[in-house]
């Protein structure tokens, strides 16, 4: 069975005028495009590559696979472009950097975040349409599936 | 040579503040992506070697391109380096080069998206293909007409402002607004053949929801090599990214040229030289993809001194075992249209690799 798990896109707390976010602002960020809001530079941060997190990440925000991305940040790199975010092997690493690291921005679940979850570190809301959306609100459009656990005794059971 | 190798060794310490402690070098690109208070440099290249036989020449093979760049960043600032190693025998119909050279060379300013200062040696942007440049990185390993043909430079000496914007919205969809205006100058003696004296250019492209993208682009410059002709060049270029894995492309190059007269008679290699293509790839598995381009355009001999027309049909298998390897294999077949030349077809195994 899987669940979804929702993606908690983290930034720094002291990092002013990004406090919620558009999928495609996000986009913009985490491909490079843009490199700062309101004045602020901003330093992305991911997981490491091959994981559901990251794949889910790359599909919904970024409208990629992890192979085409592969392209993409070669492309980049051979002209001059901007260069990808840095991968970062554990969460709690990541939580660490985004706190410590005015501009920081970077994303893990929402399971993590929560054993995690630190002051130096605010999580940004993702905006759709008229809806500021939480990560905790059922129609946050940032998820990625995960196993879960059976439960012991029976069939698991959508609640 | 030496001219080349010492213009990269001063951009390249250009770079280097003198007494900069943090200075960082590294191969790959978490060089680039780990913020700090100094300079960093990613030190990387790639290399190819290619067998190819074609109807009308011998075959051959052997290593094609060997390519070195060095890119440092520093807050605002970057200098970009990239020298080349070049031997390209082309028994596509274009123009064989062997070569070491200063490919690119640049130094660039950048105080926000929006606007920002490229000056030195960088890549003519002009339409998709001819930015982009790395052969590894194409789909194809023969390049459409326009840019087999060099109907534009490859390069510009000289200084580009450039930038891009972000709309709220365009046609519903969330949207990006890039723009660029260059200008150079090119001789011989700068190793800029087919242009003499200034050149001016730009670019403007939209890209909406990641998926389309859509740009114009135009050019003018002084060709002294061939007939002392001015030339004026355009392109209408487009990517969209469909569903199924699907990505076409295409490019519509119009080219305008002074008529040149010898003895009251107008030279053969004064027509204008236009082309397009389409291309369509399908990423059928992650370790792989097919593409098919059609072409279809002028081509110059300009030993021959003599223009024909020509359609050429692409095939392509890509295989990507790693990020960093690139296996193509191709086949095209060249139909010339009203020529004395007789149609023929093009082989080419390639393979690259990306540090």
């Amino acid at each position: 069975m899987l669940a979804a798990e929702p993606i908690v896109v983290i930034a720094n707390a002291e990092l002013d005028g990004l406090d919620e976010a558009t999928v495609p602002v996000l986009r913009q960020l985490f491909l490079g495009r843009r490199t700062s809001v309101e004045g602020n530079r901003i330093h992305c941060f991911e997981p490491a590559p091959g994981t559901p997190l990251r794949r889910a990440f790359a599909r919904i925000v970024l409208q990629r696979s992890e192979r085409d991305l592969e392209r993409y940040w070669l492309e980049q790199a051979l002209s001059g472009g901007p260069p990808p975010p840095r991968e970062i092997a554990s969460d709690a690493e990541l939580v660490q950097k985004v706190a410590d690291r005015r501009g920081a921005l970077g994303y893990l679940g929402w399971e993590a975040f929560s054993r995690l979850r630190r002051d130096g570190v605010k999580v940004i809301r993702v905006r759709d349409g008229d809806r500021l959306l939480g990560p905790e609100h059922p129609a946050y459009p940032l998820r990625f599936a995960v196993p879960q656990a059976p439960r012991p005794g029976g069939r698991n059971r959508e609640e | 040579m030496r001219a080349t190798l010492s213009l990269l060794a001063i951009l390249w310490l250009a770079a280097s503040p003198a007494g900069a402690e943090d200075w960082r070098v590294g191969l790959g690109p978490d060089v680039l992506s780990e913020p700090g208070d100094g300079p960093a440099t990613r030190i990387g290249g790639w290399l190819d070697a290619s067998y190819e036989d074609s109807d009308e020449q011998p075959s051959v093979g052997g290593l094609n391109h060997a390519n070195i760049f060095a890119d440092t960043r520093w807050r605002s600032f970057q200098v970009f380096v990239e020298g080349e190693y070049e031997r390209e025998t082309d028994l596509a119909g274009y123009e064989d080069e062997h070569q070491v050279e200063l490919e690119q060379g640049y130094v660039r300013w950048q105080p926000s998206e929006a606007f920002g200062v490229r000056a030195g040696r960088f890549n003519t942007p002009f339409g998709w293909w001819v930015p982009i440049h790395w052969s590894i990185l194409m789909d194809s390993v023969t390049p459409p007409l326009h840019v087999g043909k060099e109907v534009v430079p490859e390069q510009q000496i000289g200084l580009e402002l450039a930038g891009r914007f972000f709309p709220r919205s365009v046609l519903g969809l969330d949207s990006e607004l890039g723009w660029s205006l260059f200008a150079g100058y090119g001789q011989e003696g700068l190793d800029q053949d087919r242009t003499e004296g200034v050149t001016f250019g730009g670019d403007l492209h939209v890209r909406l929801a990641e998926r389309y993208q859509l740009g114009v682009s135009g050019y003018t410059q002084r060709n002294r090599q061939l007939d002392d002709r001015r030339e004026r060049s355009g392109v209408l270029y487009g990517e969209a990214r469909l569903p199924w894995n699907l990505t076409v492309r295409s490019e519509y190059v119009v080219s305008r040229r002074d008529h040149v007269y010898e003895a009251d008679v107008l030279t053969g290699l004064s027509r204008d030289a236009d082309s397009v293509y389409a291309a369509l790839r399908w990423d059928a598995h992650r370790f792989g993809y097919l593409a098919y381009r059609f072409g279809y355009g002028e081509d110059d001999d300009e030993e021959l001194f003599t223009t024909d027309e020509r359609a050429v049909h692409t095939f392509t298998l890509g295989i990507l075992p790693r990020p960093d390897v690139r296996v193509k294999l191709e086949y095209s077949h060249n139909e010339l249209v009203d020529s004395a030349r007789s149609d023929f077809d093009h082989w080419v195994v390639s393979v690259g690799y990306l540090f």
